[in-house]
């Protein structure tokens, strides 16, 4: 049998192959694209992209702008507060830390401070509390925030470009959404730099509300600003930094 | 009206201009990605992701290579992507059982052996089904799978003959009917 001969069989039982219809559904899948390139018109591409390279830049600032603290310093006098879990936790912790720095009560029964600043060196926190052991705390939160922030954005750009941010996703943004709303309604965002950069976080993770399950498109914009942003990389610095 | 006049519009918002880029390729690309997944939701979600996308992206077109070489650059990683998603959702590969009738056919085949075919080209790499759908299938010249894939024409070429020989491998047993 020659090659010729099977060449010729495969170009012509191979027209059957998952055959397509003969009429095109062109109306159908045209509306089907505006309706989905709709929302994107409405918002417009650069509030995402002028929304996360913000995110950065106030990342950076903050960072740069804190008052000459030491991160050893703001250890020393801290409460810590232990990790959440779960975004019930955070939320419950970021509500403590936020308690604690407006009454400018004591540190809630469990919270130690380290002595000397060094892991796993901690006393027991019985004494007063200044209003820089709040700050303090809530320093830690934020920075813890933006930790799990920079964690999401991680995860958000190591997804397929083409794949529906899945409902997981979504209600991680959600949770970082309550936090960050709490964090900008304390004192933590009576700094106008911190508050810029609450507010910046905030617009971005309701940017990631609307697209769970959504247009695949939406996604590219967030692509493209975290490639020409770098803003993974300015988030590590910036969550390290504070 | 050029392509780069048509962009032109497009890009200045005109919806007339949208739909005419759209009306001009849409038919080719569903096509492909008709014989690629095999099901008509995926045809068409795959079409409009690929338009979609290429609406997003046209302002960083340059012009290197033809509208509609560029179009099939992405309709091509829009379909591989997608259907890679959808086998990592189900778990598995279709099989010929869940493919839908085969209705055209110039010179009847055995059914069994256009059956056979089928699995056979099913079960081709993505890399081999995708050149040998294109090329055999849809009639795309080396150079446009090339330029659609991001490869050279000869790996084209010869992803193509090894297509063509596992194919044959694959219905050996069938020789005598083929040739008839």
């Amino acid at each position: 049998m020659s090659d010729e001969q099977f060449e010729e069989f495969l170009k012509r039982e191979a027209q059957a192959y998952n055959a397509p219809p003969a009429a095109v559904p062109r109306d159908e899948m045209w509306s089907a694209i505006r309706a989905r390139r709709t929302p994107k018109r409405r918002y417009g591409p650069w509030i995402g992209m002028a929304a996360t390279l913000l995110l950065g830049v106030g990342i950076g600032r903050f960072a740069l702008d804190r008052d000459g603290a030491t991160n050893e310093n703001v250890l020393a006098t801290a409460p810590v507060i232990p990790l959440a879990t779960s975004s019930t936790r955070a939320a419950d912790s970021i509500a403590d830390a936020i308690a604690d720095a407006v009454v400018r009560r004591p540190p809630a029964p469990g919270l130690a401070v380290p002595a000397t600043g060094r892991r796993g060196t901690r006393i027991a926190a019985n004494r007063p509390a200044t209003n820089s052991d709040g700050d303090a705390a809530l320093q830690i939160m934020s920075r813890e925030h933006l930790s799990r922030a920079e964690a999401l954005v991680s995860v958000v750009a190591a997804t397929p470009a083409d794949a529906a941010m899945d409902s997981l996703t979504g209600r991680w943004a959600r949770d970082m959404l309550t936090n960050t709303r709490l964090l900008l309604d304390s004192p933590a965002g009576n700094d106008p730099v911190r508050r810029r950069l609450f507010e910046d976080l905030e617009t971005v993770l309701v940017q990631l509300i609307q697209r769970t399950g959504g247009a695949v498109d939406e996604r590219q914009l967030i692509d493209r600003t975290l490639e020409r942003t770098q803003l993974l990389t300015r988030l590590r610095n910036g969550a390290a930094g504070i | 009206m050029t392509d780069a006049q048509l962009i032109a519009e497009v890009l200045r918002g005109d919806p007339r201009a949208e739909r005419q880029l759209y009306d001009a390729h849409v038919d080719r690309i569903y096509r492909l990605a008709w014989r690629m997944a095999g099901d008509e939701t995926l045809a068409r979600d795959f079409t409009q992701d690929t338009f979609i996308r290429a609406f997003n992206k046209l302002a960083d077109f340059r012009g290197d290579s033809s509208l509609a070489t560029w179009l099939h650059s992405i309709a091509s990683s829009v379909i591989l992507n997608g259907l890679k998603k959808v086998q990592r959702i189900h778990g598995r590969e279709l099989t010929g059982d869940e493919l839908p009738e085969v209705t055209v056919s110039t010179r009847e085949a055995e059914p069994d052996l256009k059956l056979r075919l089928r699995r056979a080209i099913e079960g081709l790499p993505d890399g081999y089904r995708t050149v040998f759908v294109m090329h055999d299938v849809e009639g795309y010249t080396h150079e446009e799978i090339g330029a659609a894939l991001g490869i050279q024409s000869g790996t084209s070429k010869a992803q193509l003959s090894r297509a063509r020989a596992r194919l044959r491998e694959q219905l050996s047993d069938f020789a005598g009917e083929w040739a008839s």
